[in-house]
């Protein structure tokens, strides 16, 4: 009987084995959310780079303390150079579960999926500057007192893609958003390249716990706190959707996408994020350009 | 740092085996295998490749040390490429150093192996890590494995580990559990055996997938797995002179790359698989019989979908043509298709006196929409007339799907091949002569015609070899392009001159080939090889 019980534990395990479940979000299924690559062309000449645009992201939490003033230091940056810093907050971690209490829900697959890929500290604020490893830390996420320098330095670069809208268009009755946006290569890469597209809410009013900081009293919870660039959805797959495999200087690629905004976005405060980067797991990751525009 | 603790535990062990007793005293083996190449680039048969342009030479080399003591096994193996070919046609990889290490342990009835190693699972057709050089494949197991035989008639086993790759080790993870049973009812025996085997993508590779699925149009996107399960039962069922094998192997679905067969295009799909193989064998006094069934429905089995041609490969599915040795018989040989095939091959072997016999194969093999792969007949008839002359000749006809086999398009190829080989032994006398070894010489002819409009034309090849037993061996041969069928109307001589040597269990050899690009199968796998012009040096020995 034991020996019977020994034979067939291969097939147990078969049986065991297939009934697993697995989650995986990488892939867009949704036919309303799609990036599509409409059209890619050559321009001679070559473009001049566009000054160039730095991403934050920032990995938050609603039950984070110390989250408000990595908030605050972000919209510092942003106000002394408002054209230039494109902040995007990942609502991500067990810090961002709303639990009891009736803290506010921010949380997307794909936000916490970025968030595991970006090395899953399990401690929040962090944030991400063009997902590059800029500091001496030797990681991609860095503590906010040190985001402005990092962002000043990131800010002298010379971007390879150049990103433009092209058109542009949103139905208030619907809630529908059409967008189009071009990225043409000034440099040419022998690695594959991606674009992923955001959609951010600010002035969204919730509960935030805070530390014993004074920038947002009061300490322990606050309940009408305002919270900004909220990452309310990803286009793309949290990965990127690949528009090149080797792009060359000069080569555009025109990307269009369309989505319907929910009734409870505030569109007018609402903006979408374009950008353009690398995606080797792991290895580069290094965010290209970046393009912020409103919905409206 | 593994690499450290394995020499340390070697040495300790190696230290005890020189001041242990009889009982403890160990046992060391081990052999080597060196390979030199110069290459000589020839326009006209179209050596192209990097090592005739750039590097000129190359070489491997494989030194392979055992030590056994007290049910503890200890094995390493130092491998080398130098601008070498042989792990990628058209490519001069350069690399040495400790390229497999093992540890072994019998305690009672379990064993435990941690390192390198390889095995199967039945057949293969599940699981199968094995090494073969002639086509440079290495497919062992980084990890560790454990076998229980509380008996002669039961053992199961089971692994967890990483497939080795060159000097390193693809990232994804494999376990595998298999068990067999020997039981009987009467005089009829089975081995009934039991397999699973799992495989899980590592994050980059599915990173990978996932752009590449979402650049697929929206109605050809699926999900992809990190796990792929597969499963498999087989059972040999044996009664006096017959034999039954017989296995049926499932996996689950999980994303591989298909070629299609028509535009040769790769699409990348989500697709289940299974093969079910089936063997039957017959023998009684000088006659033999052998029927072979296999259907494979997508059963591409790899450690990662982007491993490419030969590489990655965790399986075997066997072939289902004659394995054959000789040069233009051989030209044109297949190896199971993973994506798909259904065939059947028959072989009688007929013996009617100790002289004569009768060897006849027939395989027919189809995609599975039915269109023809491969179609052998195969008959060839030997006779022994002396214990010094022996004699065998025969025919083969081919068809061959040309564009499947070797990948790139290709109008089908039929072959008519009659082929001829006879040995004359020149002296029978083994006697030392005045206290020196003899040497025994001995004389063989090859004599083969294939008959093709297709690919590259109809050959004709003669080999003549002088073999000076046990220590001296010449032969010179010349495959002619007889009839070619290329835009260019050359008639092209791919000769050779090979030279080859033995003391006691060293062999030296040495040759200047001229080879036809081309499948070079061994063991029913095969790969597509570029022309080959040079001098091939191999000294290989054993102790």
């Amino acid at each position: 009987m034991k020996k019977i019980s020994l034979f067939v534990i291969p097939l147990i395990c078969c049986l065991a084995f297939q009934a697993c479940k697995e989650e995986n979000s990488l892939i867009n299924l949704d036919s309303a959310d799609q990036l599509v690559l409409d059209s890619t062309y050559t321009s001679t000449p070559i473009p001049t780079p566009q000054a160039k645009n730095v991403l934050l992201e920032d990995f938050t939490g609603v039950h984070c303390d110390n989250c408000p003033n990595a908030q605050h230091e972000a919209l510092k940056i942003i106000n002394s150079d408002p054209d230039r810093v494109v902040v995007v907050a990942v609502h991500s971690s067990d810090f961002s579960i709303p639990g009891v209490g009736g803290f506010p829900d921010f949380r997307t697959t794909h936000g916490n999926d970025l968030y595991v890929a970006m090395g899953n500290p399990g401690s929040e604020p962090w944030g991400a500057i063009d997902r590059k490893v800029l500091g001496s830390t030797n990681q991609i996420l860095e503590g906010y007192a040190q985001w402005s320098a990092l962002i000043s330095s990131e800010q002298e670069t010379t971007p390879g893609v150049n990103l433009n809208v092209i058109s542009k268009s949103f139905d208030p009755s619907t809630g529908t958003l059409s967008m189009k946006v071009a990225a043409t290569f000034t440099q040419s890469y022998s690695v594959p390249y991606y674009m992923s597209v955001d959609i951010t809410e600010t002035g969204i009013k919730g509960k935030q716990q805070t530390g014993d900081d004074k920038t947002y009293p009061p300490t322990g919870v606050n309940d009408s706190f305002t919270f900004a660039h909220v990452l309310r959805k990803m286009m793309s797959p949290w990965n990127g959707f690949k528009i090149a495999s080797a792009p060359q200087a000069g080569q555009t690629y025109r990307v269009r996408f369309s989505t319907v905004l929910p009734s409870n976005w505030v569109a007018d405060s609402c903006k979408v994020v374009s950008f353009v980067h690398q995606w080797a797991d792991p290895g580069k990751k290094n965010v290209e350009q970046v393009l912020e525009t409103t919905v409206k | 740092m593994i690499k450290k603790l394995f020499y340390i535990a070697i040495l300790v062990s190696l230290a005890t085996a020189a001041t242990a007793q009889d009982d403890t005293k160990g046992h060391l083996s081990g052999d080597v295998m060196i390979n030199g190449t110069v290459y000589d680039r020839d326009t006209l048969i179209g050596t192209n490749t990097t090592q005739y342009l750039h590097e000129k030479s190359s070489a491997e080399a494989w030194f392979t040390l055992n030590y056994r003591i007290q049910g503890w096994s200890f094995m390493t193996r130092f491998d080398l490429y130098n601008n070498s070919p042989l792990l990628n046609p058209v490519e001069a990889y350069t690399n040495q150093g400790l390229a497999f290490y093992q540890i072994s342990k019998k305690i009672d009835k379990w064993e435990f192996t941690a390192g390198h190693f390889y095995d199967q699972f039945g057949s293969g057709i599940l699981f199968r890590a094995y090494e073969d050089r002639v086509i440079g494949l290495d497919y062992a197991v980084q990890g560790v494995k454990v076998q229980y035989t509380p008996n002669d008639s039961f053992m199961i086993k089971g692994f967890t580990g990483l497939q080795k790759y060159r000097f390193t080790v693809w990232p994804q993870v494999m376990k595998g559990l298999n068990s067999e049973k020997i039981w009987g009812i009467g005089n009829v025996g089975f081995l009934t055996g039991l397999g699973f085997f799992n495989r899980t993508l590592d994050q980059a590779t599915m990173g990978q997938l996932a752009s590449d699925i979402n650049a697929l149009p929206l109605a050809q996107r699926f999900i992809p797995t990190y796990n792929m399960y597969a499963g498999t039962i087989y059972n040999t069922l044996s009664f006096q002179g017959f034999s039954l094998y017989t296995e049926y192997a499932r996996k689950s679905r999980e994303a591989v790359f298909v070629t299609d067969d028509v535009t040769n295009e790769v699409q990348l799909k989500n697709l289940d698989g299974e093969v079910f193989y089936g063997g039957a064998n017959y023998s009684f006094s000088g006659f033999g019989i052998n029927i072979q069934y296999k259907k494979i429905r997508s059963f591409i089995m790899k450690t990662s979908p982007y491993a490419t041609l030969l590489d990655g490969i965790t399986d075997y599915l066997p072939a289902l043509s004659k394995q054959l040795s000789m040069r233009l018989p051989a030209l044109y040989s297949v190896s199971a298709q993973s994506q798909g095939e259904e065939g059947i091959q028959g072989e009688v072997t007929y013996s009617p006196n100790k002289h004569s016999t009768f060897d006849l194969n027939a395989s027919y093999i189809t995609q599975p929409n039915g269109d023809l792969l491969y179609r052998e007949l195969y008959g060839d008839y030997s006779h022994v007339f002396s214990r010094r002359v022996k004699a065998e000749i025969g025919v083969q006809s081919l068809i061959y799907n040309f564009s499947v086999y070797e990948g790139h398009p290709g109008a089908v190829v039929h072959t008519i091949t009659p082929f001829a080989e006879m040995s004359i032994r020149l002296n029978n006398s083994t006697k030392p002569n005045n206290g020196k070894e003899r040497l025994t010489p001995s004389l063989r002819f090859e004599l083969q015609y294939l008959s093709t409009k297709q690919d590259s034309g109809s050959y004709a090849y003669g080999l003549v070899e002088l073999n000076l037993a046990p220590k001296f061996s010449f032969a010179v041969s010349d495959m002619y392009n007889i009839i070619p069928a290329h835009a260019t109307p050359d008639k092209i001589n791919y000769y050779s001159f090979f030279v080859g040597y033995t003391e006691k269990q060293t062999r030296f050899t040495i040759g200047y080939a001229k080879q036809v690009a081309g499948v070079v199968c061994t063991g029913g796998v095969c790969r597509v090889e570029p022309a080959f012009s040079g001098v091939r040096a191999s000294l290989s020995t054993n102790f």
